[in-house]
Formats: structure tokens, C-alpha cells, sequence
């Protein structure tokens, strides 16, 4: 049976965007389950998120992309509705059992494309990429259960006493950030998970 | 005007920080002029000895510049981290981990698991900023740093840490209340960085113990190769 490996994801976060690509390729090479979980942006749950950390967020994702060979703006910030529309949408993705897909297009559309998820014309350009059907995109971002999941969610991170995406969580140990990949896949190593 | 603000703060700022991420020709010119006037880049490193991450940064970028003609400036801090914080508890006792992970990277085993109080290690940072910059006082900061987090000496064990100064810098260290961490404080309030290990290079900052990699090759960009 394949080890379960949890992947707290946000829209919002830039740094999730560009972990997005090798972490939905890892169990190719991992004989693991990845598990989507889409998490609700630190600024929209009360945390703090000073402007000096947004500037240099930005600057250093820009660096790190172009090390990773990955387009990094135009970039439509998606704070608010944008990024929650995208995490009830990937709740159905999931139940479809296409959040690969829809993670990787919506994260590449809001930080490589300046699509805004706001606006129906901007989810619905993503949605038709990648096969989800435009009305049931609708009812997903209104959707309860597909809120509560996402609560549910925050409150086992923060029940980890963690804050930040993309975090990675393998036996309950915490693995964060888009450059921690090294470090779970040295552990999944140890727990001969190789394929 | 509504949407003028949004546009203004969801796409032209990003794309103006985005733009200005990465070395720059003016950064390549003033290198060049300080190298053809036989002098040394700088990489200014804030860091707070209470923090295993910035004992990762000091081992790595110690490594990092030697051979270039780069000098590893030991900037210590003990105030830092974004102001009013919830998860700051959270993120020391993360940090602990995730040093004791990047250390492996470089082959080092850390042995302390346990978070230091900022306060009880502040008579180091008071002595390493006591004084102007200088190569011994960056020697001191890496072999302090290693001796609590790396050999697990008692940081309250001053004892240890004068001979070590004497061994490193040479005498005995300054008096209490000599240093001037308040102003490395300030200095790197206003560049920026508002946690640590943070280094400054011509004009960018990075999380060092992290981005080791993007430094050296700021540094190539630069001229300063090894």
C-alpha cells in the first residue's frame, strides 16, 4: 500500500505555484499517494503577512522560477475571492480526479498569465482547459461542503502547530516550502519508498 | 477608482517587484569599479545566534566566499521576525528541524534540539558587534554558532565563549552594554529583511540559509567568481 503524503497548497501563494509541477511528479518516481489539500491563504485567516515579506516574496519566486526554468508573471494577485474560487473549484477537480490539472493550470494562469479568478471570464477560461464543466464550477464555489473541507484543512495545519504553504506532511513530519522537496524525498528514501 | 487600486496592487506591483528581482547593470558597474579599485565585495549577514538557521547560513556562506575576493560581514541581531507574529513559537520550533535538515545537506549533524532564548546568547552579539567588522570577528560568529548548535556546548557557559574569543579574536571580549546590535537591528529593518539569517548583496537580500545557491551565482554575476 502506497505511503500517504499530504500537500498543503495555496492559490495565493507564489511559492506553491512553482512547487505545484515536482510535487504532482513525485509519485511518479515515489510510491506514495500525494494528496491535494487546499489550504486558505494566511492573510485571509488572520495571519500576519507584512509588506516587506510580500516585496521580497515576490522578488526572490522570481529568482527561484527562473532557476526552475518556470514563466513568473504577469501575475493577477488573486487575494480574496480569486484565490477561494480556486480552492472550492479544486475541491470538485479532486472529486473528478483532475486537481493535478486544474492545480497546475489555475496556479499558472494567476502567477505566469494574469488571469483573474474573480471574474467568471477568468475561471472559466481555466475550468474549460482543463475539461471541468462550467456549472458545475459554478455550484463548486458555492459549495458548503466544499468550504468546510477546506477549514478543516487550515485547522489540521494549524493542529500542527504550522502556518505556511506549500507544506508537505510524510509520517507527521512537516516539510516546508517549494525547496523542502530535497528533504522529503531524502525521507522517503529512508522509508524505501522508491519506485 | 476602485479598479484602479486593484489593478494597481494586483498586477503593476507585482510586475514592478518581479522586474526588479536579479543583478542589474548597474550592480555589475559598481562591482567592477570597487574590483579595479583592488577591493573586496561585501555579503552583510544579519543573524541572530539563537537561531539554527542562521548557523546554517554562516557555515555555508563561509564556505561560499572563500576563494572570491568576498568578505562574509558577521552582522548579529537579537530582535527580529515580523511584528505581532502569531506562529513565532511555531516557526522557532520548526526552525530546529528544518536546520537540523539543511546541516545534513552540507554534512553536518547538529546535536542541539532544543530552542535557545534570544536573550541568554545576546552577550554574544553584543561582542561580535562591539567592534568594526572584521574577518576574525566572522571566524568567531561561525565557531560560536557550531559550538551551540553543532557540538552542543551550553550557550550560558560564557566561560566557553571567552576562550574561544581568544582563541578566534585574540584578548577578552568587550564589556556588557558595548555593542551596537540595536543599530544592526535598524540597519536591517531598513533594507528589508525582517527575519534572519538574511544576507545583503548589492542591493538584494536572501534568506541564506536557503538560497545559497542564488548567492554564489549573484556573486558570478557579479564579477566575483572563485
Amino acid at each position: 500500500m502506497a505511503e500517504r503524503v499530504d500537500y498543503f497548497f495555496s492559490f495565493r501563494s507564489p511559492y506553491s505555484y512553482i512547487s505545484a509541477p515536482r510535487a504532482f511528479e513525485l509519485p511518479d518516481h515515489w510510491d506514495i499517494d500525494l494528496v491535494y489539500r487546499g489550504t486558505i491563504p494566511m492573510v485571509m485567516r488572520g495571519q500576519a503577512v507584512s509588506r516587506d515579506k510580500g516585496i521580497h516574496t515576490m522578488r526572490d519566486t522570481k529568482r527561484e522560477a527562473d532557476a526552475l526554468g518556470m514563466p513568473f508573471g504577469p501575475v493577477h494577485d488573486p487575494v480574496g475571492d480569486g484565490a477561494m474560487r480556486c480552492l472550492l473549484v479544486a475541491e470538485l477537480a479532486a472529486d473528478l480526479g483532475v486537481e493535478k490539472d486544474f492545480v497546475l493550470s489555475a496556479s499558472r494562469g494567476i502567477w505566469a498569465e494574469a488571469i483573474d479568478t474573480a471574474t467568471d471570464e477568468g475561471l472559466k477560461t481555466i475550468t474549460q482547459r482543463v475539461g471541468i464543466d462550467w456549472d458545475a464550477a459554478l455550484a463548486a464555489v458555492e459549495n458548503p461542503d466544499f468550504k468546510a473541507r477546506l477549514e478543516a484543512n487550515v485547522a489540521e495545519l494549524e493542529g500542527m502547530k504550522h502556518w505556511g504553504v506549500p507544506t508537505f506532511v510524510l509520517r507527521d513530519e512537516i516539510f516546508w516550502g517549494q525547496d523542502r522537496i530535497i528533504d522529503l524525498e531524502v525521507r522517503m528514501a529512508e522509508y524505501g519508498l522508491r519506485k | 477608482m476602485a479598479g484602479l487600486k486593484d489593478t494597481l496592487t494586483r498586477r503593476v506591483g507585482p510586475r514592478l517587484l518581479i522586474a526588479s528581482a536579479g543583478v542589474k547593470p548597474t550592480h555589475r558597474l559598481a562591482a567592477k569599479r570597487v574590483r579595479n579599485s583592488g577591493g573586496h565585495e561585501q555579503v552583510e549577514l544579519f543573524f541572530a545566534f539563537d537561531d539554527p538557521l542562521s548557523t546554517v547560513a554562516l557555515l555555508d556562506l563561509s564556505g561560499r566566499v572563500a576563494g572570491r575576493a568576498v568578505d562574509l560581514v558577521a552582522l548579529p541581531v537579537v530582535e527580529r521576525g515580523m511584528a505581532g507574529d502569531p506562529a513565532v513559537q511555531w516557526k522557532r520550533d520548526y526552525a530546529v528541524l528544518d536546520a537540523t535538515r539543511l546541516a545534513a545537506r552540507l554534512g553536518i549533524a547538529f546535536s542541539r534540539k532544543e530552542t535557545v532564548s534570544p536573550q541568554v546568547v545576546r552577550y554574544l552579539a553584543d561582542w561580535v558587534s562591539a567592534r568594526e567588522p572584521h574577518s576574525t570577528l566572522t571566524d568567531f560568529s561561525v565557531a560560536a554558532a557550531k559550538a551551540i548548535w553543532v557540538e552542543g556546548v551550553d550557550p550560558a557557559d560564557q566561560a566557553h565563549f571567552v576562550h574561544l574569543w581568544d582563541e578566534i579574536v585574540g584578548g577578552t571580549p568587550p564589556g556588557p552594554g558595548s555593542g551596537r546590535v540595536e543599530a544592526n537591528q535598524k540597519l536591517m529593518k531598513k533594507r528589508g529583511p525582517y527575519d534572519v539569517p538574511a544576507a545583503w548583496v548589492r542591493g538584494q537580500w536572501f534568506f541564506a540559509h536557503e538560497r545559497g545557491e542564488r548567492i554564489s551565482q549573484t556573486l558570478d554575476e557579479l564579477g566575483w567568481g572563485a
